[in-house]
């Protein structure tokens, strides 16, 4: 940290009306240290954590980056709006694709296995129905391998999605 | 230590200073952060509340290097407030200073 980062830290969580005069002080106290032959590392270390600063100044922390309550009400119920609405039909259609390329994967096991027990009980040739069960259960472990995947973001996805609400009930 | 107390025994250390002479925050701050260890932001607030309460005043002066500082000095006002202070330290020492000493036995 440097003299403008602590000042501005400082500056922060004071009352505008009063801020300048103070920080003025600081810049003095800042000013009369270097002339002093101390760096601003050591004058900050000395000044101390400009969060107690303002507390004796009688002024505690303001978090600025906090909405205020009403705003995080209405993005709350907002975004609640929008899972019954539209969330929960997108999320809901995602879900029936996700499941329905697992349930490709599962297919494409089961018939590259059946067709390579055919190799031994059908007149086709064995070499055809060895490279088309091999082919077709390589192709079931590509998509699988693709789903693991896809359900792993999807997955992240929905978590944050969920967290989201959260996040905004607390008004960040 | 309680921040209550701590104010007081800071006012007190800043109000005896002044009596010598006026000084600026820097000096105070130097001279209080060396005897009692307190961080040297610590004393604005004390000054700025001084201050407010018209035990203080302030005016600018050209050093012989430099910006102009602030000085601070002690009014008639800040004098009284200083003996009070100082009654109450000496009480608050003899006090502690006899618990410290010889328990409560003679009571």
């Amino acid at each position: 940290m440097n003299k403008e980062q602590y000042l501005m830290k400082l500056k922060k969580m004071l009352p505008e009306y009063e801020s300048q005069e103070i920080i003025n002080d600081f810049e003095e106290h800042f000013k009369v240290g270097l002339e002093d032959g101390k760096t601003e590392e050591e004058i900050i270390d000395s000044l101390g954590n400009p969060i107690d600063i303002a507390k004796e100044y009688g002024y505690v922390e303001k978090d600025k980056s906090q909405l205020p309550v009403g705003n995080r009400v209405i993005a709350l119920i907002g975004l609640i709006f929008f899972d019954l609405l539209i969330g929960i039909a997108i999320i809901g259609s995602l879900i029936a694709v996700w499941a329905s390329l697992w349930a490709t994967v599962v297919s494409l096991v089961v018939s590259g296995i059946a067709v390579l027990i055919g190799m031994f009980i059908s007149p086709v040739p064995w070499y055809i129905l060895f490279f088309g069960g091999v082919s077709i259960l390589a192709l079931s472990v590509v998509l699988g391998i693709g789903m693991i995947y896809v359900t792993k973001y999807a997955f992240k996805g929905l978590v944050w999605y969920g967290k989201l609400h959260g996040r905004i009930a607390a008004g960040e | 230590m309680d921040i209550q107390f701590k104010k007081g025994v800071i006012e007190l250390c800043v109000l005896s200073m002044l009596l010598e002479e006026d000084r600026y925050g820097y000096e105070l701050a130097s001279v209080l952060s060396k005897k009692i260890n307190i961080s040297d932001g610590g004393i604005y607030p004390v000054l700025r509340r001084l201050k407010s309460e018209e035990s203080v005043e302030t005016y600018l002066s050209e050093s012989s290097e430099g910006p102009p500082r602030k000085y601070y000095k002690l009014t008639q006002r800040g004098d009284r407030q200083r003996q009070d202070l100082e009654g109450d330290w000496q009480v608050l020492r003899e006090g502690v200073d006899s618990i410290v000493e010889g328990g409560t036995d003679n009571e």
